[in-house]
Order: C-alpha cells, then structure tokens, then sequence
C-alpha cells in the first residue's frame, strides 16, 4: 500500500522553483533514504509530505489525504529536524511527558533508556543542549513517538562518529520493533547504507532516481583499460566521468546502455568495477563539466 | 500494515491549551514584572482634592485601577504579537498540530491568560488597599471592586482579551492570504 502519493507537484518560492513536477510514491513500512546535492529540494518535498507547506500544483497524499492543515496526518506523522523546538522552560524530562501524553505510541521507558546510554542529564532544558547532544534528543523523540510515518531530516548532523554508528543501529531496531515508515534524508549516505531499503535521489528539483539500493547501485558501472580498447565503447554510452592518465581511460557509464558481455570486456583488457551508493549519487547529480579545480586554474 | 491513530480535532486542542499554557507562562510572569514597575511608579497617584468650609475641611484621593487594566491591555497585545511569531508557531510543529488547532488553542490561552492577567492586576489593588491602610493609615471608601466585584471583573477581562484578539483577527485575516509562504 502506497503510504505517500505524489502526483506531479510543484513547489516555487516567489520566482525560484524548489520542486518540479515531482512525481512519486512511497511504500508503508520502508526506511527511505532521501538523497541530494543541497539545495536540490530534499526539505521542501519533506515540508510538504509533512503538510506544513503547500504546493504550488500538483497533488500530495499521505495516507490517502491531503497533509496540508490535517490533524489526522499530524497526528500519524512526526517529522525531526534541527528545527525543532521547545520552550526554554520545559526540562527534557518535561518534554517527555508532553510526549506522552500527545502520542499515543509513545514508549516511555525507551526513551529514558536511550537518553542514559547517550548521556544526557533530563534536567537539562533544549536549549541548553550542544548541537549533537540537541540532534540526539530530537532523534529520540522522534523514534519513541512511534509515528507510522516518521521523517528525519539530517538527524545526526553535529553528532559525533560513535553516537551516530550506535543510533543507525537504534532506528533499525526500532523499525524492526516496530515496522514503520521512515524517510531520512543524510549527506551520509555510505554510514547509512546498511539500513536502506530504497533510494530516492533528487536533483535540481525533481526525482531522477527512485529504486532499492541494490538496483540503484547497479545503474552506473566503472570502466577502466587501453583507452583505444575503450573509444568505441564509449562512443555507444552515457558517459558520467572520465579520466586519462598515461594511455589509460577510467570511465563511468550507464549500465543499462552498455551491451557487451563480460567476456568479451576482459578479452580486451576492460576491468569492470562497481560502485558504491554514494559514488553513485555523486555521479548522478554531478554538473556537465564541474571541475572544482578549474575554479582555481 | 499496522493501524493509523485517530484523534479528534477536540482531543488535539485540549492538549495543545495544556502544553501551551505551560510553556507560554512566561508571559505572565512578565505581566507580574510590568505591574510591579507601574505600581512602583504610580504609588503616589490617587488623584487627590479637598474642599474647605470653616472648619471643616475634607480631602480625599481616588485611588483606581483603571492605569492597570490600560497596562494590562497593553501587555495583552504583547502577547498576542508574540504567540504568532514564527518562533511560536515552530514550537507547535514539535507535538501533533494542524494551523487550526494551533489557531483554536491559542484562543484558548489567550482567554485563560486573560483570566489570570485580570486576577493578577485584581490583585495589585488589594496589595494597593493594603499599603493605604497600613502605610499611610488613612480610612477610605470602597466603591465599584467590592461593591460588584463580578461585573468589574468581567469587563476586565473582557477588555483585556478584547486587546489581545484586537492583534491576533488582523493576524488570522492576514494569514489566510500569506498562507503558502509560511514557515
């Protein structure tokens, strides 16, 4: 069952387009990651899922209604970003509380567990908090709230390298505790690898690749050998990057364009050798021609 | 596919008045503040006036409250002012919330605050009743607060809550056609 629908939406800021003519749709029970150079509209689309924007056109559902100015989606939806605030005057033992009483999933004891193990004192209030220590909070609250849609939005940025392996861990359990929907977006991919289901990359304000990750890491290959071996073979692709260095050519191509077999590839002295995500999306989204060293030249 | 929660709009702002009240007590306490420093600074302020007539010779001082509901009513819009800013209205986005229950909580506050605004100010009167009579051991007459303390107190918090929506309509009308560029 499709837990999000998003049919052609657009979203522009005065004159700057943030989103275009975005469509897509989102399985229950998947953790997604949400992956994009900045600025490519990654929070918009999640402002909008979370109904606190609307779009320009198009349509969006969540849970088969709109989520713009809906109780009931807000009250099914969480959504965590280094936004979130409370009041100056709550303890976090405080907001806890409040926790409980507006969610009715909300695990308690869960919670009060995880912020031991993270360190963090209850009597503290928000605002108090360091920056990891505020993201660490904020991705607690928003797991143990339990929500069937839960979005998190850049959740681990400031927090160090241990916390963030120990909390990846944290949201799978929780998941498996309790299947729910999760949608992340992180500039981490290659941390967060391991606990994605699907990939859904954005670019310039619309998606240009929406597939599990394995299919995802697929779509792009590396060529390297003779760089006459290799002329011809890139003349028939979709070249994303390539190099030369002494008579050799390193290439990445598009998979799905390339029709040789393997065979035929070594007998010509080509190795092939896959990517990883991130290498992928790098690619992907890359500009025509961008060379940061050129800026310098 | 596990079962999707159902909350009425009425549940929602309960909540939403009871988490709000607590968080936004700030502004009472600065009402507290705002009475004392006007109270400090009118303390000499009855207006006074006497008649003469042989030997008999009658002076007396209106003290009132009216400074305090002007003060109140000042602070009310305040507040109205700063329950819509941007700050306010992110901290919503952090417990379940639509626009239209964060809209009819707010109200909600408003009219509760405003309850308390008055008794707050009510309250600076006794303290002000208290001063005269040990102070400055003067004897005086009591007019419109003990007399019909009900009335005068609803119209004061009428008045005061009447300031602070005075803020908070323009703000809703106004929004309604900002809507999409909020946040």
């Amino acid at each position: 069952m499709n837990i999000i629908q998003c049919e052609d939406l657009s979203k522009s800021f005065g004159r700057r387009n943030a989103l275009q003519h975005v469509t897509c749709a989102i399985d229950a029970e998947k953790i997604i990651g949400i992956i994009g150079r900045n600025g490519a509209g990654k929070s918009t689309i999640l402002n909008i899922i979370a109904g606190y924007i609307k779009p320009t056109s198009g349509s969006c559902k969540v849970f088969n209604e709109n989520p713009f100015n809906n109780i009931q989606t807000a009250a099914n939806m969480i959504f965590i970003d280094d936004r979130l605030s409370f009041s100056d005057y709550l303890s976090l033992e405080d907001i806890l509380k409040f926790g409980a009483d507006f969610y009715p999933n909300w695990q308690s004891e869960l919670a009060y567990r995880m912020l031991d193990y993270a360190g963090l004192d209850l009597t503290a209030k928000h605002q108090q908090l360091s920056k990891g220590q505020l993201a660490t909070f904020n991705l607690v609250y928003g797991l143990v709230s339990r929500c069937a849609l839960t979005i998190l939005d850049e959740p681990m940025n400031g927090m160090d390298e241990a916390i963030r392996t120990d909390f990846y861990r944290a949201i799978l359990k929780e998941y498996l505790a309790f299947p729910r929907t999760i949608l992340i977006t992180s500039h981490h991919l290659q941390e967060m690898e391991s606990i994605l289901e699907e990939i859904l990359l954005i670019d310039k304000g619309s998606i240009i690749a929406h597939a599990p990750l394995d299919e995802f890491k697929e779509q792009l290959i590396s060529l390297s050998g003779p760089s006459d071996a290799l002329a011809d073979l890139l003349s028939e692709t979709e070249v994303y990057a390539q190099t030369i260095v002494a008579g050799m050519t390193s290439a990445i191509v598009d998979t799905s364009k390339l029709f040789v077999s393997e065979d035929l590839l070594r007998s010509k002295g080509i190795t092939l050798s896959h990517l990883t995500a991130s290498e992928v999306c790098k690619y992907l989204t890359s500009k025509e021609g961008s060379d940061i060293d050129a800026i310098f030249d | 596919m596990q079962s999707l929660t159902n909350i009425s709009l009425k549940t929602i702002v309960k909540k939403q008045v009871k988490w709000k009240a607590k968080l936004y007590i700030s502004a009472l306490s600065s009402l507290v503040i705002l009475q004392i420093i006007f109270g400090i600074l009118l303390s000499s302020s009855g207006s006074t006036s006497g008649y003469g007539r042989g030997n008999l010779s009658v002076q007396f001082s209106i003290y009132s409250l009216d400074m305090f509901l002007i003060v109140s009513a000042f602070w009310a819009f305040i507040v109205a002012i700063l329950f819509t800013t941007k700050a306010y209205r992110i901290d919503d986005l952090s417990v379940i919330s639509s626009r239209t229950s964060s809209a009819i909580a707010n109200i909600f506050v408003m009219i509760i605050y405003s309850f308390i605004a008055v008794v707050i100010m009510i309250s600076t009167f006794y303290l002000k009743v208290l001063e005269i009579l040990l102070v400055e051991k003067q004897s005086f007459i009591i007019e419109n607060l003990f007399i019909s303390p009900s009335i005068y107190y609803y119209v004061s918090v009428a008045s005061v809550y009447l300031a602070q929506s005075a803020y908070y309509w323009a703000l809703a009308s106004r929004d309604r056609h900002l809507l999409k560029y909020q946040l």
